[in-house]
């Protein structure tokens, strides 16, 4: 009996262990994170399953059957794991539905999403490049399905209430959206289809004869930028969000310009840096530097500085540089400024956005020699100078074209593949081709000229220094992952390494594409469009397929008709 | 006989003054001067002439300056105006502003300009275009059909006012019998002028399905227009809208969309513009 009773017990403590495991074993397969909140501006709120809403914040991982919704000053952009990207609009609602995503395995991957109000912008991850049938697309009682095979990047807009209106705008690819009042069987790119109650929806149209208020809230959408639509490690690229914003919000703190001039994009062997702040101190790769900051190469120091402008700057051994003047403001690039001095040795320089929108903001000196830079696009050009005794220096352009103000007489012009030294005691001898140089000033500038150089576009300094110090951290990792091939620890401390680097690069590239889409913004107004270069860099060109129609005016204007009927 | 009165016409040569006068001493004796000088305009009356012609024309000089002060705002706002358009460049809104500040200038001196109403409505629609805010963006459209009516009340013939009316009407998703009164002056006022056939073409596609037959008629018929002087743009914007079947039975429209005729010719299925009303 007692046993039989032990029997019962152990049978009943066994039943619910099963059953807790199942339950584990299902709740964590449903509340799988599928995604993570990328940003977030004004009031959005959060609703996991069974829990209360609340606030929502970047950085935020989610499940299905989550529901987010925007106040009117609300804006929310939300990234899936197969790189799926939702940025939803104000006033609106949405419900992430089903989510399955298996990287090795698309076709039976698949994604639901619900648009009960307001609106969105779409862009599909692997899921809808692979596999559109899986993707599933709910706006009110209207259901969008992917046409074309590569995916697409489309707005949608509903309003359940009294009866459903909406309408789709196609940026990319194509889409069909069966309405509550008919079928719009195709929406290709550039165009825009409506639907309302008591009427069949109308053939799609060309969005630039689209109302008013739907121009502005598909504009509106895709000028918000996007971060890519690649698959990512949620837990990861969460994290990597919610810094990003604590760096960001940081920096407003302070004020917009954080007085940031540059960073350290690679090093090698010891470079010294002295700050303000700092008397001397070791820099490292994602070092950041402001104006007043001065380097020493020392004996075999390299290093390679990246301005916020994407000036870059590359000393060689021997040279003490400094920062004298820095300012940049993306919103205002023509006031910016740059000062630069080599001091001692050798330097290269390739100009950014500054010399590019400001041409006369630029200022650079070598030694007692000032150096000024003739063509208005990009230059590059190497300076060795020597100042230990009386000066003497080299001047060899890689592009563009400069001058050169030494103390012993001026050097016209320096065009590209020309070299021209200056020394004590004789006037400066005139710009020879480089090839004919002699060897050691070859040399020098070839040391120079052999660096692996980032691209000289701008960034936002914080951000981008981070991916360069993780970069480093990963380049360190690796090596000392091969020193000792048989470390599972130190090869798993390299992959991660390399995880983080990755994502920190991926960011920093977000964030430099943020700062081109304000130049560009900024310098469209002023620019001939030859010279412009690609329009917001978040609007696709696709939606552009078709210019609208500009009103002209009545030719002849105020000719005998003014203030009479005519 | 004695006549009562003589009544000559004496405007013009001094020989028919003095006929008139030799007249007078036949009929009334010693008096013939007199009698013919009194016909004349008394002298005191000829000061207060002068003045109330100097008045006249001093309120002319004035109005003439307000006109050309008003003209010379639109001039200066119309040819920035030109500059965006000839570029295909978009203004940003700091330009927008400047101009529709010439604008307002103009409105200034004289308030029912046409002339600048219809260039502020213009405006209107350009910065509703690069607008990203929907209320800001229906304000900007708002103003552009006050403006293009208030215009249409001193130029009712303009076929550009009518046309931009439609356009302003669709920008504010209000498909009306006004709507559709601005398409049909436009189409009657402007039949050959490329810019209100392009508008017509582009309004009218896109409320296809409000149009009458009639209006159906007349659209077929501004495309067979834009065919002789406009075709390039007319196909654009009928491709545009997928409607290719409208224009391909053109020859000059076949031969600049080729490929794309052909494609559309494939793909050819209801027969649905006969049945509402089209013949090509």
């Amino acid at each position: 009996m007692i046993a039989s009773k032990h029997m019962h017990k152990a049978a009943s403590a066994f039943g619910a262990c099963c059953v807790l495991l199942a339950l584990a074993a299902f709740s964590s397969a449903a509340w799988a994170q599928v995604g993570y909140v990328h940003e977030v501006s004004g009031s959005v709120s959060i609703q996991r399953v069974a829990a209360r809403a609340v606030a929502a914040k970047v950085g935020d991982m989610f499940e299905a059957g989550t529901v987010f919704r925007t106040g009117t000053d609300g804006k929310l952009i939300l990234k899936f794991a197969d790189g799926e990207v939702v940025a939803l609009g104000v006033h609106s609602a949405l419900r992430v539905g089903q989510y399955r995503y298996v990287a090795n395995n698309l076709r039976q991957s698949t994604s639901t999403l619900e648009l009960m109000k307001g609106e969105m912008r779409f862009v599909t991850g692997s899921i809808g490049a692979a596999n559109r049938e899986g993707v599933h697309i709910i706006a009110g009682s209207s259901m969008i399905g992917i046409l074309s095979p590569g995916g697409a990047d489309f707005t949608v807009s509903v309003n359940p209430d009294p009866e459903e209106v909406g309408h789709a705008v196609v940026a990319l690819g194509e889409i069909s959206v069966r309405t509550p009042y008919g079928q719009i069987r195709k929406i290709t790119a550039g165009q825009y289809a409506p639907w309302q109650s008591g009427r069949t929806p109308p053939r799609p149209m060309p969005f630039a004869a689209a109302p008013a208020v739907v121009q502005a809230t598909a504009a509106a959408l895709w000028a918000t930028l996007l971060p890519a639509n690649t698959p990512v490690a949620i837990a990861a690229a969460a994290r990597m969000s919610a810094e990003t914003a604590a760096v960001g919000a940081a920096m407003a703190a302070v004020g917009a310009d954080t007085g940031l001039a540059g960073y350290v994009a690679e090093i090698s062997n010891t470079v010294s840096i002295q700050t303000k702040a700092v008397r001397m101190a070791t820099a490292n790769a994602g070092t950041t530097f402001e104006a007043g900051t001065t380097f020493n190469t020392g004996t075999n120091g390299r290093v390679v500085l990246k301005f916020a402008d994407g000036q870059l700057v590359v000393l060689g051994p021997g040279s003490v540089f400094g920062v004298a003047q820095y300012q940049f403001d993306p919103g205002n690039a023509k006031a910016g400024r740059s000062a630069i001095n080599l001091m001692n040795g050798a330097m290269r320089v390739i100009t950014g956005y500054i010399h590019a929108a400001n041409h006369e903001g630029i200022s650079i000196s070598a030694g007692e020699s000032i150096i000024d830079i003739l063509n208005t696009g990009l230059a590059d050009f190497a300076v060795v100078v020597d100042t230990k005794d009386q000066e003497v220096g080299v001047a060899a352009v890689t592009a563009g074209e400069i001058a050169v103000y030494t103390p012993y007489g001026l050097i016209r012009k320096i065009a590209a593949g020309e070299a021209a030294p200056w020394q004590s005691g004789r006037a400066p001898f005139p710009p020879q081709p480089l090839a004919g140089a002699p060897a050691a000033i070859q040399a020098a500038v070839a040391a120079l000229a052999a660096t692996m150089l980032p691209e000289n576009t701008p960034v936002v300094v914080e951000i981008a220094a981070r991916a360069a110090a993780a970069v480093a951290a990963a380049s360190r990792a690796q090596a000392a992952a091969n020193a000792d091939p048989g470390n599972a620890q130190l090869r798993a401390a390299a992959q991660a390494a390399t995880e983080r680097a990755n994502l920190a690069t991926q960011e920093a590239a977000a964030a430099a594409q943020s700062v081109a889409a304000t130049l560009f913004a900024t310098m469209l107004a002023a620019l001939p469009p030859a010279v412009a270069g690609p329009a917001q860099a978040q609007i696709p060109a696709a939606a552009a397929t078709m210019a609208p129609i500009p009103p002209a005016v009545t030719p002849g204007g105020g000719g005998g008709c003014t203030g009479s009927k005519c | 006989m004695k006549p009562l009165v003589l009544i000559f016409d004496a405007y013009g040569t001094l020989y028919d003054v003095h006929s008139v006068i030799g007249l007078c001493e036949r009929f009334w004796a010693g008096k013939g001067a007199a009698r013919t000088l009194n016909q004349r305009p008394a002298r005191r009356w000829g000061k207060a002439g002068y003045v109330a012609l100097f008045i006249v024309l001093a309120l002319t000089a004035v109005q003439c300056a307000r006109l050309g002060a008003a003209g010379l705002f639109v001039q200066t706002a119309q040819f920035e105006v030109d500059r965006w358009t000839s570029a295909s460049r978009t203004p940003g809104m700091a330009e927008i502003s400047r101009v529709a500040s010439y604008f307002s200038e103009s409105l200034g001196y004289v308030p029912d300009n046409p002339w600048a109403l219809e260039g502020y409505g213009a405006l209107d629609l350009a910065r509703m275009r690069i607008s990203r805010i929907p209320r800001q963006a229906l304000t900007a459209t708002r103003d552009a059909h006050t403006r293009f009516r208030q215009a249409l009340l001193q130029r009712p013939t303009s076929p550009f006012l009518w046309a931009n009316l439609a356009l302003t009407k669709l920008y504010l998703d209000e498909i009306d019998s006004e709507l559709l009164t601005a398409l049909r002056h436009a189409d009657e006022l402007g039949p050959w002028e490329p810019t209100v056939q392009q508008t017509i073409l582009f309004v009218g596609l896109a409320v296809w399905q409000d149009l009458d037959p009639g209006l159906r008629q007349a659209l077929a018929r501004t495309v067979e227009r834009g065919a002789l002087r406009n075709a390039r743009k007319m196909f654009e914007i009928a491709k545009s809208y997928s409607r290719l079947e409208l224009v391909c039975a053109i020859e000059s429209y076949k031969a600049i969309g080729g490929p794309d005729c052909a494609k559309a010719a494939g793909a050819a299925t209801s027969g649905e513009s006969m049945r509402n009303g089209y013949r090509p």
